[in-house]
């Protein structure tokens, strides 16, 4: 189950690999929706996403429409993490 | 093919925004003549920026700038001109490429590295959908662009139509342009450099926008671009006669030339550092040298027309010698521009001011 | 009275033709140009289907029957070859100085300058570069072909990604139609590239197989390369020379959608508008075009929307995508598709979407999937880019 260090972590490099403006962990809601409305990511950001996950937690995509299903919010991916960790 | 400048901004080396004046100058001996950032978030929302590198963030700001100050809602259609486009983007998106061995690629570099990419921002922060287009064409870019702009205001005479015209320096590129002998070798004071006696000269950036009209706005004296010609490469002579045609029949106030300070290309102004009558001013000692530094020229005769006459401040412009000082101080109102990029890529303007109401 | 547009010539070359008899033979027979690179040193060398021009560029050289001995990169190779073509087929031994050049291109001499590009910006390295070694800009490739030809006229570069060289052929009728020029040459050229193979499949656009257009299980698009030159003419200066006329250039359209950066709306709204100003300019009814070259890359974006606006707009027109043929040939591909649709009106021939198999459920939509021979009066165009750009071409038989 992953910890809110680890979600505080992940929230980070949200931002960072997003370049969001102005916006820190605290200011992201773990269960807000991070596309459409919410925090109003579009298809571009989930690729950068994609490139940041593999990249920082060497977790692999094979196709854009299956991460599309784990890149719903924080809790999603960090869920999505703990579940490859564990195999 | 002519038309009316209902706006314009520049961003560049010197203090040229938002102002569109130049107070006082900044001049030295630095290798590159770095473009003045704008403070961003003042024109545009930090989110809707985050992802573009610098010199789409600058002709961004410039676009938004000229519609505002032409005070329209949006502009009818935007044509573009750049010579290297976002080399930032460009460059990341290589150094990647190599360094991650194809994979692991930021897609947001690849798009902003495509030419277009400028146009589509500029599209979506207005919600437009009109025609638009984009010239790559390097000294012509600026050039082409805005001959398209004039023939859309023919076809569609009410339009009102933003051209942006914008290249960057990188510290990449310029190590490659340096191997390519474009640049002085020795640092160059900036009032020295057309006095220089060496090749290659400094290297600048910039973004200027304009907003281009038929239609002549009654109440403040709008200046007029008229297109006179442009070709790809040319001799000397062909040059010097088209330029003295012009000068003859023109009767310019002021000739503005390209003339960056490297002695190779000397020749292509030889005919105006002969002409006694008129004041011919370099402005590439306030830019540097880009692709579509002409459009610096164009702002900066701009400035000079609104404000009537040539401030003292830019005698070290000068390449010629007029015969007295009061040639320098009579009132300025038909502006001859010339450029060429390198020796290729020659386009020459006219702007004149109609001060009658 | 507003000069009709001729098109009085026109030369190609792609993966599936270096000439315009290869690439008709190669249309009626259904070969499709798309096979794994020969050429290009990528880790996806063996996974991406490819549009690739079947020549190495010293054999493209020979080809293009270079006068000099200067060095070309391979974009500026392909033009060469298609340009030539493309004056022969007008017949014209010389140029009027008023002849205007329109050329696109996206990547211009980055093809060859990112296998060098370390070395370029080694700071141990401090040896002077040839001019002619250097060619990241795209003017150079411009340049290049006008120096090869001895352009005389005034020629620039056009770059808006997909739709880059229908918006150069946009610009020639225009300048036709003003007055300024009786002549110019327009299309564009593009050649494979790391950068864009990188690019696109950073994007997650493309698709490991053939490429399959407006199919429910499409997955993106394949690459290609090439370049397409059409003379266009005002008609009264080609009936002057006695020059044959191949088709008019009867409308066309260059409109931005601002949905997003890089993506259409889903409903087509673009596409759409682009279609219909295609149509006013042409004072034609939807009902009169006979054949739509798609855009058709197999994106899961550009075919939903392009389905959707032809929807909106035609009742039962044929439709194909000939991208399955060429890959998508990015700047040069506006131009490729006009020639291809010059010559479908030449061959009385419409040609089919290769590899489709089973239509869209998002809509009700199917293209041509066989040879159709058909006399064709009008022939429509479409070439959408990235950031919005729209352009659509219509040409006519008479």
């Amino acid at each position: 189950m992953a910890t809110e260090t680890f979600k505080t972590q992940l929230k980070l490099d949200i931002i960072t690999a997003l370049n969001l403006p102005d916006i820190t962990p605290e200011d992201i809601n773990n269960d807000e929706a991070l596309f459409g409305e919410g925090l109003g990511l579009d298809s571009i950001d989930s690729l950068e996403l994609v490139v940041m996950l593999e990249r920082k937690y060497e977790i692999k995509f094979e196709d854009p429409r299956e991460a599309r299903k784990v890149l719903i919010s924080v809790n999603a991916i960090a869920d999505y993490i703990d579940l490859i960790k564990q195999k | 093919m002519k038309a009316y400048i209902k706006s314009i901004s520049c961003l560049s080396a010197q203090n040229s925004f938002p102002n569109n004046e130049l107070d006082m100058l900044i001049l030295n001996s630095t290798a590159i003549k770095h473009a003045i950032e704008p403070n961003y978030k003042d024109y545009v929302n930090a989110g809707n920026i985050r992802r573009l590198n610098r010199i789409i963030k600058m002709a961004l700001v410039t676009a938004i700038d000229a519609v505002s100050c032409a005070n329209i809602l949006k502009p009818d259609a935007i044509i573009s001109a750049t010579g290297k486009g976002s080399l930032t983007d460009t460059e990341k998106f290589l150094m990647n490429l190599f360094e991650d061995h194809e994979r692991l690629l930021n897609p947001v570099n690849f798009i902003n590295a495509t030419y277009n990419a400028l146009n589509g921002l500029i599209g979506v922060h207005y919600q437009l959908s009109s025609y638009c287009n984009m010239y790559v064409h390097r000294g012509l870019s600026c050039y082409s662009a805005l001959s398209d702009a004039i023939l859309l205001l023919n076809e569609e005479p009410s339009q009102n139509i933003l051209i942006n015209a914008y290249d960057e320096i990188t510290p990449d590129h310029y190590f490659i342009k340096n191997r390519l002998e474009y640049w002085k070798s020795d640092l160059c004071e900036d009032h020295e450099l057309l006095n220089s006696t060496s090749q290659g000269t400094k290297a600048g950036e910039g973004a200027i926008s304009m907003i281009l009209s038929l239609n002549k706005d009654a109440e403040n004296n709008q200046v007029c671009l008229e297109l006179l010609g442009a070709k790809n490469k040319s001799s000397i002579s062909a040059i010097s006669k088209d330029l003295l045609t012009f000068i003859h029949t023109l009767k310019p106030d002021l000739i503005l030339c390209g003339y960056n300070g490297d002695i190779r290309f000397k020749d292509y102004v030889s005919t105006l550092k002969e002409e006694h009558n008129i004041p011919v001013l370099s402005w590439k000692p306030l830019s540097g040298e880009f692709e579509t530094a002409d459009s610096f020229g164009i702002w900066f005769g701009h400035s000079i027309l609104k404000k009537g006459f040539l401030d003292d401040k830019y005698t070290f412009l000068q390449i010629n010698q007029t015969k007295s000082q009061p040639e320098f101080k009579k009132k300025i109102e038909r502006i001859l521009i010339y450029n060429h990029f390198f020796g290729k890529d020659h386009v020459v303007y006219f702007m004149t001011l109609d001060s009658k109401k | 009275m507003v000069p009709r547009v001729a098109i009085t010539g026109y030369g190609i070359i792609s993966s599936i033709g270096n000439n315009k008899a290869f690439t008709e033979n190669s249309l009626i027979n259904l070969n499709s140009g798309l096979r794994h690179t020969q050429y290009i040193d990528t880790i996806y060398q063996n996974i991406f289907p490819f549009g690739e021009v079947p020549y190495t560029n010293e054999e493209l050289f020979h080809l293009a029957q270079i006068k000099k001995p200067i060095h070309l990169d391979r974009t500026s190779l392909l033009g060469i070859i298609a340009f030539k073509e493309c004056i022969q087929h007008a017949n014209i031994s010389t140029f009027n100085n008023n002849a205007a050049f329109y050329n696109a291109t996206t990547v211009g001499g980055l093809c060859e300058v990112e296998n060098k590009y370390l070395d370029l910006i080694d700071r141990n390295q401090t040896s002077k570069i040839a001019l002619d070694h250097f060619n990241l800009e795209c003017a150079i490739c411009t340049e290049r072909i006008i120096e090869e030809v001895e352009f005389p006229g005034l020629a620039t570069t056009l770059s808006t990604a997909c739709s880059s060289s229908s918006n150069a052929i946009i610009m020639g009728a225009r300048t036709i139609e003003h007055g300024i020029s009786e002549m110019a040459i327009c299309g564009g050229t593009d050649a494979l590239s790391k950068f864009t193979i990188n690019g696109f499949n950073s994007l997650k656009n493309m698709d490991s197989n053939p490429c399959a257009p407006f199919d429910e299980n499409r997955n993106g698009l394949n690459l290609g390369e090439g370049a397409a030159y059409l003379v266009l003419e005002s008609e009264f200066a080609a009936l002057k020379r006695n020059a044959t006329i191949y088709g008019y250039l009867k409308g066309y359209a260059n409109i931005s959608e601002s949905y997003h950066a890089t993506a259409p709306s889903p409903q087509g709204i673009g596409a759409q508008m682009a279609m219909q100003k295609a149509l006013e300019k042409a004072t034609l009814q939807p009902d009169e075009i006979q054949y739509i070259n798609a855009h058709g890359t197999a994106t899961l974006n550009n075919d939903l929307a392009e389905a959707n606006a032809i929807n909106n707009l035609f009742h039962n027109i044929p439709v194909s995508s000939t991208k399955p043929y060429t890959g998508h040939t990015l700047a040069a591909a506006g131009s490729i598709e006009a020639v291809i649709s010059l010559m479908s009106i030449k061959l009385h021939t419409l040609f089919p979407t290769l590899n489709f198999k089973t239509p869209m459920q998002d809509v009700d939509f199917i293209p041509l999937q066989h040879l159709l021979t058909r006399k064709i009066e009008y022939v429509m165009s479409n070439s959408f880019g990235f950031s919005g750009s729209n352009s659509t071409l219509i040409f006519s038989n008479t």
